[in-house]
């Protein structure tokens, strides 16, 4: 089981080298360094935490195919690549349509846009003769290139055409059925699953009052939960009212005040906010779902530093 | 601010100390009080394991007590201190 950390790059640059370099010093596997337009650049922010990490593997992504070119994402981790030889992994997805809308780039035709920014980006990556972006360079190892997936169809695809898969937090509350969709796709197409990795980001707040942990996870919550389709929220029993409030509040960007309109059962659907004894106990659960990964994504905790050393402790017993 | 960093480490509190100013810088909305230079900085001396030398704590003291100071001496007071 692989365990790494999303570092949405809404921080500062000095506090994602402490975040990065302590992760790299504890038992973590990789980094992913979110993308946002509003937040920092990622490649400039991976490229950063390449330079205070060793060992770590460093995920640029989700990177999006509407707004970079993928010859432009294959070339910037191959870039990265020099900096940290056979550590650099890609992650691309359709994104958000609400975040896309906001900035005037319209969602069209997601599916079939992610995949063919897969085919580019390997072609580009591979270096094939008569690539339309062909590199003058080569990247230093292997760069796997993942396919964040929340709905049906994403998971598919990412099974015909990814390395990986970063299920979407949202299937939190039954991580068996994106498992059972993802390998039932590869055993349909023949692909062999030992070469794929099945990995879900999961929203984590640790801390030990389990309040504050909740408060601190809720503005992410919020965000996972805009994503969710009409009839899977119906299903879950989340009120079209509640979602209209969390939308109000982030094209705000409002983010000190919207856990005011974040429903408690959304925290508990979407996120593992608590005390760490609950959280271990979470993750611990999640564990038996099939997965080969679990990326903890979200703030981690409203003292991220001191959450991350805890999220350390209780990998290393779940490890044993 | 001068020689307190070595006042501090004086009284033996300095690594407890050091974490929760840290962790104050790390977690303030007001971030955009400390400038990139100065971050870098406590970035440079927290992975160099040198954040609770004299010159860590004097860079978070005066960092912390620019950006929080109200919640800067609630830690100074938790460890018994009063600078």
């Amino acid at each position: 089981m692989r365990f790494s950390i999303e570092l949405p790059p809404k921080d500062p640059l000095w506090r994602l080298q402490i975040y990065a370099h302590l992760a790299d010093k504890l038992s973590f596997d990789a980094i992913w360094l979110s993308d946002h337009y509003f937040n920092r650049n990622t490649v400039i922010s991976a490229t950063v935490m390449a330079g205070v990490t060793r060992r770590l593997m460093i995920g640029l992504g989700i990177m999006n195919p509407y707004l970079y070119h993928p010859v432009w994402i294959a070339q910037a981790a191959a870039t990265l690549s020099e900096l940290a030889p056979g550590r650099v992994m890609l992650g691309i997805g359709a994104g958000d349509r609400l975040t896309l809308e906001s900035i005037g780039v319209e969602q069209v035709s997601p599916v079939s846009r992610v995949r063919e920014a897969a085919k580019i980006i390997r072609e580009t990556l591979g270096g094939e003769s008569g690539a339309r972006g062909r590199l003058d360079f080569r990247p230093w190892g292997r760069i796997p290139l993942y396919v964040a997936a929340q709905g049906e169809r994403f998971l598919r695809l990412a099974a015909e055409v990814g390395d990986g898969v970063l299920i979407n937090s949202s299937w939190l509350h039954s991580p068996e059925s994106p498992v059972g969709i993802v390998r039932g796709e590869l055993a349909r197409i023949g692909r062999d699953e030992r070469a794929f990795s099945l990995e879900m980001e999961v929203l984590v707040s640790l801390h030990e009052d389990r309040e504050k942990a909740r408060k601190t996870v809720k503005p992410y919550v919020g965000v996972i939960s805009l994503g969710i389709p009409t009839d899977q929220a119906e299903e879950l029993g989340i009120s079209q009212e509640a979602l209209s409030r969390i939308r109000e509040m982030v094209l705000k960007r409002n983010w000190l005040e919207i856990h005011k309109v974040v429903p408690e059962n959304l925290v508990e659907l979407f996120a593992v906010a608590g005390e760490p004894r609950y959280v271990e106990e979470r993750i611990s659960t999640l564990c038996e779902a099939g997965l080969d990964g679990i990326v903890l994504g979200g703030p981690l905790g409203p003292t991220p530093r001191r959450a991350i050393i805890e999220l350390d402790r209780i990998l290393r017993g779940l490890r044993r | 601010m001068e020689g307190l960093g070595r006042r501090v480490e004086a009284t033996g509190a300095s690594p407890e100390l050091a974490e929760d100013l840290l962790d104050l810088l790390l977690t303030t909305y007001n971030s955009a009080g400390i400038g990139p230079e100065a971050g870098i900085k406590v970035a440079q001396l927290y992975m160099s394991g040198r954040i609770s030398s004299p010159e860590g704590m004097e860079l978070l003291l005066k960092l912390c007590a620019a950006v929080e100071p109200e919640k800067t001496a609630q830690i100074l007071r938790k460890h018994g201190l009063n600078i």
